[in-house]
């Protein structure tokens, strides 16, 4: 009796200008890459639905959002992190910059989407010799946060690599989340029944 | 006018580059001060002691009140050069065991010096190397000795530089006097040298930048280098006064002697500073990501402090103080301008190297004059077909600038995209109502998000450019 419906999970991408989100997007939905001659600065909304197998019964279908990196529109904003699941903090590793204003973005998802699990990507992973970032860096920034980081990644838009693996590693947290939510439902419905509370004492005033 | 507005954002986007550059200095600074513990407070110890020693030169310029920034310029010098001297010595402890590599390297620098500095009274200045300690000399080179073409790329210039500077600044009867006469011409150099440097940066970058053949950039850059001369000539005044006072007080005789050392060391730091600058921005202009071959030994530390000086002193451009916020918010502006014009149209012929830096150059201008809105997503698309037909980045700037006042509330902030989406709401909803349930089934996109980029850059996204010229001037005339 296994449910044909998949779950949808949003997930939304955030970070600094040009670190490469809409290049994580596009190997999302295409698995492309395109040179820095053809890109441009991404206006607007736009997501992509995929779906991941987590194991054999179950499959979580990742609805991937991407925006500008400085988008804030009110209305947008709101709804862009609206209901996400997970949020993608991306920034670049070669610019410490983007790295450092990631507390920024954090505080954004805290704020507008308070249930999302966060993940913490490295991106341009291919620029071995221009990396700024350290690991050590990516620790300490999780620490800070007081472990809301549910997991970093090192990736490369330009090879691939690493953007697969991310994306598989996001729906499976976010298929064991689901799943344990889902039990933590049924849990809350059966045995945390909120009784009705007694009829209220007769009004004793006799005055 | 679009000049003039140009030469200012110039200018504070020389000390916005020069402010990034300190940061890096001081972050490498930090580490390599970890591994050398110890050295910073004996340096401060020494610094107060060795400001007590130059009281009598505190006096001389009290006798010179008729220009006090210049009192104050000099000792800032003074200041600097000991916390440097005091830094080296250390060092020099360290790195007894590596003096004769680096004296090998010790030659061809004085050979560097003396070529660059063809003026008479300069030539003294080598002497006074001689009499350094090999470390001394050294160790500001490290920083520059890692990229090995910088310093014939660069040389030039400073080449240029210096012999102008003298030639306006100092009469020629000081230079040909006594010895004690060139001590003072050497701190009249070193004052003059050392408060139109912010000017002589905002050239180099000028010149570094490849617009530097269009004759609008080049205007601007003669219009900062002369100012740079005027305020040099000023200050030539007060030097002389100095010269003046310094001279009557015989007493301060040997204190000068030590001074003039310690001037000459100054000196040297200039020299070897003015050749990594341009090095350093003509990276940055090139590629921001190269940034980590630069390699900043301690011999750098100072230029942090000495970078603030263009804030301070009145020979900063055109006599303006930029707060750090500022500072701090136009770098970023270009910071973000940067990003989106590298990815504006690159299909399109039209945007080639030399058309992009037109096209950056309108945005600055504009996020200068606006800075309270500051650039946004989209300016960038909404300027390059302005540019494209114009091919001219003043009358650009004017259209962009009226065009930006129909549009710019479509950006954040501006609050009319709210409306637009509400508007096309309805109109979808009264006029094909058939659509909009289609749309409402097939995942609820009747928030219309879909249409941010068509209002908000009036199609041209959507558009090959041949057509966004004829949908734009539709959409002007309506």
């Amino acid at each position: 009796m296994a449910s044909v419906k998949v779950p949808e999970q949003k997930v939304i991408l955030c970070g600094e200008y040009g670190v490469g989100k809409t290049s994580l997007f596009r190997r999302f939905a295409t698995n492309t890459f395109v040179t820095s001659t053809d890109r441009k600065s991404t206006l607007g909304l736009d997501h992509y639905e995929k779906v991941y197998m987590t194991d054999e019964h179950q499959g979580v279908k990742l609805q991937l959002w991407d925006t500008g990196g400085m988008e804030r529109v009110a209305s947008i904003t709101s709804s862009y992190y609206k209901f996400a699941e997970a949020a993608i903090l991306v920034f670049s590793l070669d610019s410490p910059d983007s790295f450092n204003i990631l507390s920024q973005h954090l505080l954004d998802i805290v704020t507008y989407a308070e249930n999302a699990k966060i993940f913490l990507c490295g991106n341009k992973y291919d620029l071995k010799n221009q990396i700024h970032v350290t690991d050590a860096d990516m620790e300490t920034f999780c620490e800070q946060c007081h472990n809301l980081i549910s997991g970093t990644y090192k990736t490369s838009c330009k090879t691939g690599q690493g953007v697969e693996e991310m994306f598989i590693d996001i729906s499976k947290q976010l298929g064991e989340a689901n799943r344990s939510r889902k039990e933590l439902d049924s849990l809350n419905k059966n045995s945390f029944k909120i009784t009705p509370p007694e009829g209220e004492p007769e009004d004793s005033c006799i005055c | 006018m679009y000049e003039g507005t140009m030469s200012e954002w110039l200018a504070v986007e020389a000390i916005v580059r020069q402010r990034d550059k300190e940061t890096m200095a001081m972050n490498l600074a930090k580490l390599s001060s970890e591994s050398q513990s110890g050295d910073l407070p004996v340096a401060i110890e020494d610094k107060t002691l060795i400001n007590e020693v130059f009281e009598p030169d505190d006096d001389a310029s009290l006798s010179s009140n008729d220009n006090p920034p210049v009192v104050q310029d000099d000792d800032d010098v003074e200041e600097e050069v000991v916390v440097e001297e005091d830094l080296k010595g250390n060092e020099k402890e360290e790195k007894e065991d590596l003096k004769n590599c680096e004296s090998e390297e010790r030659p061809c620098q004085d050979q560097l010096s003396s070529s660059a500095t063809t003026e008479k009274l300069l030539s003294k200045e080598s002497s006074y190397e001689d009499a350094k300690s090999p470390t001394c000399v050294v160790t500001p080179d490290e920083g520059v000795s890692e990229g090995p073409d910088s310093e014939t790329i660069c040389s030039p210039e400073y080449e240029d530089a210096i012999p102008r500077l003298i030639e306006r600044c100092v009469p020629p009867s000081v230079v040909d006097s006594s010895t004690t006469f060139n001590t003072h011409a050497n701190i009249i150099t070193n004052i003059v040298h050392d408060t139109p440097s912010s000017n002589s940066i905002t050239k180099y970058d000028t010149h570094s930048s490849p617009t530097t053949t269009s004759t609008k950039n080049s205007t601007s850059s003669i219009a900062i280098i002369c100012k740079s001369s005027l305020d040099s000539g000023s200050h030539s005044d007060g030097a002389d006064d100095i010269v003046s006072a310094v001279d009557d007080d015989a007493a301060a005789d040997t204190e000068v002697t030590e001074l003039t050392e310690e001037i000459c060391a100054r000196l040297q730091e200039e020299e070897e500073r003015e050749k990594r600058t341009p090095m350093n921005s003509r990276m940055a202009s090139e590629d921001p990501s190269e940034k980590d071959n630069l390699t900043i030994t301690e011999g750098s530390e100072p230029k942090g402090l000495e970078a603030k000086s263009p804030c301070i002193s009145p020979a900063s451009s055109h006599g303006g103080i930029y707060s750090t916020d500022l500072l701090e918010s136009f770098g970023l502006n270009l910071h973000r301008i940067d990003k989106d014009v590298q990815r504006c149209d690159r299909h399109y012929w039209y945007f080639q190297k030399c058309n992009l830096e037109k096209l950056r150059n309108v945005m600055c201008t504009y996020v200068w004059e606006h800075l309270d809105t500051g650039y946004m997503q989209g300016m960038c698309d909404l300027a390059a077909p302005l540019l494209v037909i114009f091919d001219d980045e003043a009358m650009t700037y004017a259209c962009f600038c009226q065009l930006m006042n129909r549009m710019s509330a479509n950006f954040p902030n501006g609050g009319a995209m709210d409306q637009h989406f509400a508007n096309m709401r309805s109109l979808i909803q009264i006029l094909d109502s058939e659509m909009f349930e289609l749309m409402h089934q097939n995942g609820d996109y009747t928030h219309f998000y879909f249409c941010y980029r068509w209002f908000l850059l009036d199609f041209k996204r959507e558009l090959v450019y041949e057509d966004v010229f004829t949908v734009w001037e539709v959409i002007w005339a309506a």
